[in-house]
């Protein structure tokens, strides 16, 4: 490269200092190069005088939007147009399931109203009020012969005065075999005395054990043998499989009472323990209000049966005998329920969950396996093009909801940005 | 003439702190860098677009910078990067108006005060409209805006030899036809 070249880089400083002194040493000893050199100089400075100067304006303006914070970065239209509708596709996905979800829950709410609506006029009509006016009008016809209307009410009162004390001590002590309640409303207030006889606790046990073993199958069978070697029994098992083959299976066992902690004990051994819950209802309130409502309902039909001995008008006999069967009725659907609580409380249950544990070539994988995977992929893909489409209906629907805000969105944004 | 505000064109430490510091989120830094280069970046838009538009497009200008400072690479020069952020921006409204300021308006009309001229103005003024926008574009924005050759070649996107051959070129073409014409 010639000295001349770099003429110009030399007048700008921009040439490396080895080739700088070059070219200073050529200017110094060539008349011809000073003369151009000093031609460029003045060409330069001519050039920076003619230049016309805009002024400065807007520095207070730039400061002020330098110290502000956009309200969104500088992004093309495009990604902020691609952003809205992701966040409105985004809104709709949420907001679908929350809504269904509570109109779920409006009518499981409704429906548990009317279950509890329903309960309530059922343990309200446990003594019929028809019966009880029924019953004081047979009263009145056969007086002298019948036991007193006192003593039919104090088979509710005394039914009731059980079910408070149990109820205040939290804890019923009342015996199974409780002794004959008396139907005077003396016996009644010995009662109230003091002399509750007391009552096994019973209370109702499940428990839910989930473990982790080598082969499902064989814990199933070790957990069926083991109820049955504690004298219990098996009341439902299943097997099934989760993706990869893998078997799960599950037992429902019942085991007495008193051998429920030796049968968790020996669960927990069949593997690693992943999971495990154990509750407990106390019933022991119940059956003794049960056994109370059942005792009056009996000294009730032994008046009944007084009656019907004495009653010698037809149509008394067959009124009587009405309510007479009803009265056993009850008593029979009462003491069904004290059987079950009874039973409940006896047998524990206890759910056993075992899965088992991944293992290299066990179990195989299943022969269509492939086939399968195909059709779950498959089925997939059809499920996502319909959770697509109807995201896009829901959008397309609501459109009036969401358009007009967005563009008051985008236009409002634009004002921010040129202001 | 057109002197930088900063004595310096060039990326100082001093400059680089105040980079450093904007690009960790602290407004007083990157107020301090539109003090240092507002005045410099609106010269160079007002030669471009007209004057109405001008401040708006250096204001942009600092605008995007806060945005991009992060991906500002420090091993090229910091005015050079700004400078062609101000050069995309004037492209953008000149392209959006339709409106440009004309190379013949980029200088003065010689008036009275030619006497102590070293080259006649007139010629130079004629010579510099002939030159290619290339070339003038280097003259530009080396004599004017007072960039080096490595903040033109940021700006521009070109290597520095290139900058440093065309510069060289506008000059020999600009002297021919000065001393041409005087001839």
């Amino acid at each position: 490269m010639s000295v001349r070249d770099d003429l110009k880089a030399y007048l700008d400083g921009e040439l490396a200092p080895e080739r700088a002194a070059e070219v200073a040493r050529a200017i110094e000893t060539d008349p011809v190069l000073r003369e151009e050199v000093e031609f460029m100089r003045a060409l330069g400075f001519e050039i920076r005088r003619l230049a016309k100067d805009p002024g400065v304006e807007g520095l207070e303006g730039a400061l002020s939007r330098a110290g502000r914070r956009r309200f969104l970065p500088n992004v093309p239209p495009l990604a902020r147009w691609s952003f809205g509708g992701v966040a409105v596709i985004l809104l709709v996905a949420v907001m679908f399931p929350i809504l269904a979800q509570s109109k779920y829950s409006a009518r499981l709410s409704g429906s548990a109203d009317l279950k509890s609506l329903d309960s309530g006029a059922t343990a309200a009509a446990s003594i019929p009020m028809e019966r009880e006016s029924a019953k004081a009008d047979l009263d009145l016809r056969y007086q002298g012969q019948a036991p007193d209307q006192t003593t039919f009410r104090d088979g509710g009162v005394e039914a009731k005065a059980l079910r408070e004390r149990v109820g205040g001590r939290g804890q019923a002590e009342v015996p199974a075999t409780a002794a004959p309640v008396p139907a005077d409303k003396e016996s009644y207030s010995n009662i109230q005395g003091g002399e509750v006889p007391t009552l096994p606790t019973m209370v109702i046990r499940n428990a839910n054990l989930e473990l982790t073993v080598g082969d499902a199958r064989a814990a199933m069978a070790r957990a069926t043998s083991l109820a049955q070697s504690l004298g219990g029994y098996v009341e439902n098992s299943s097997i099934n499989y989760l993706e990869g083959n893998l078997p799960v299976t599950n037992v429902t066992m019942r085991v007495p009472e008193k051998r429920f902690d030796t049968a968790m004990e020996q669960l927990r051994a069949l593997g690693e323990v992943k999971g495990e819950s154990v509750n407990g209802q106390d019933v022991t309130a119940q059956v003794v209000d049960l056994e109370a409502r059942v005792k009056a309902l009996k000294v009730e039909e032994d008046q009944y049966l007084t009656i019907l001995s004495k009653a010698s008008r037809i149509g008394d006999i067959l009124q009587v005998k009405s309510r007479l069967g009803q009265v056993r009725l009850e008593i029979e659907s009462l003491e069904g329920q004290r059987r079950y609580l009874r039973n409940a409380a006896s047998m524990s249950t206890i759910v056993g969950t075992f899965t088992q544990r991944v293992q290299v070539g066990k179990p195989e994988a299943p022969k269509n396996w492939a086939e399968d995977t195909w059709a779950h992929a498959v089925n997939g893909l059809s499920a996502a093009g319909r959770w697509l489409g109807s995201v896009g209906i829901y959008v397309l629907v609501f459109a009036p909801i969401w358009l007009p805000l967005l563009v008051l969105g985008v236009v409002a944004m634009r004002r921010a940005n040129k202001a | 003439m057109m002197e930088s505000p900063t004595g310096s064109p060039h990326a100082t430490e001093e400059v680089l702190d105040e980079v450093r510091r904007a690009k960790r989120g602290q407004r007083d830094a990157l107020s301090e860098l539109v003090r240092r280069y507002y005045a410099d970046v609106y010269r160079f838009c007002g030669r471009r677009v007209p004057r109405d538009l001008a401040s708006d497009v250096a204001q942009e200008t600092f605008v995007t910078v806060q945005q991009t400072i992060k991906r500002y690479d420090e091993r090229a020069s910091f005015r050079g990067w700004l400078f062609g952020i101000a050069h995309n921006h004037c492209r953008n409204a000149i392209r959006k108006t339709g409106r440009e300021i004309p190379v013949e308006s980029l200088w003065e009309r010689p008036g009275g005060d030619a006497e102590g001229a070293i080259v006649n103005r007139e010629a130079l003024r004629g010579a510099l409209l002939g030159l290619t926008s290339e070339h003038r574009e280097v003259v530009v924005l080396h004599e004017i805006e007072q960039l080096t050759y490595d903040e033109i070649a940021t700006m521009l996107g070109v290597p520095v030899g290139t900058v440093k051959s065309r510069l060289h070129h506008a000059f020999l073409n600009l002297r021919k036809t000065i001393v041409g014409g005087e001839q």
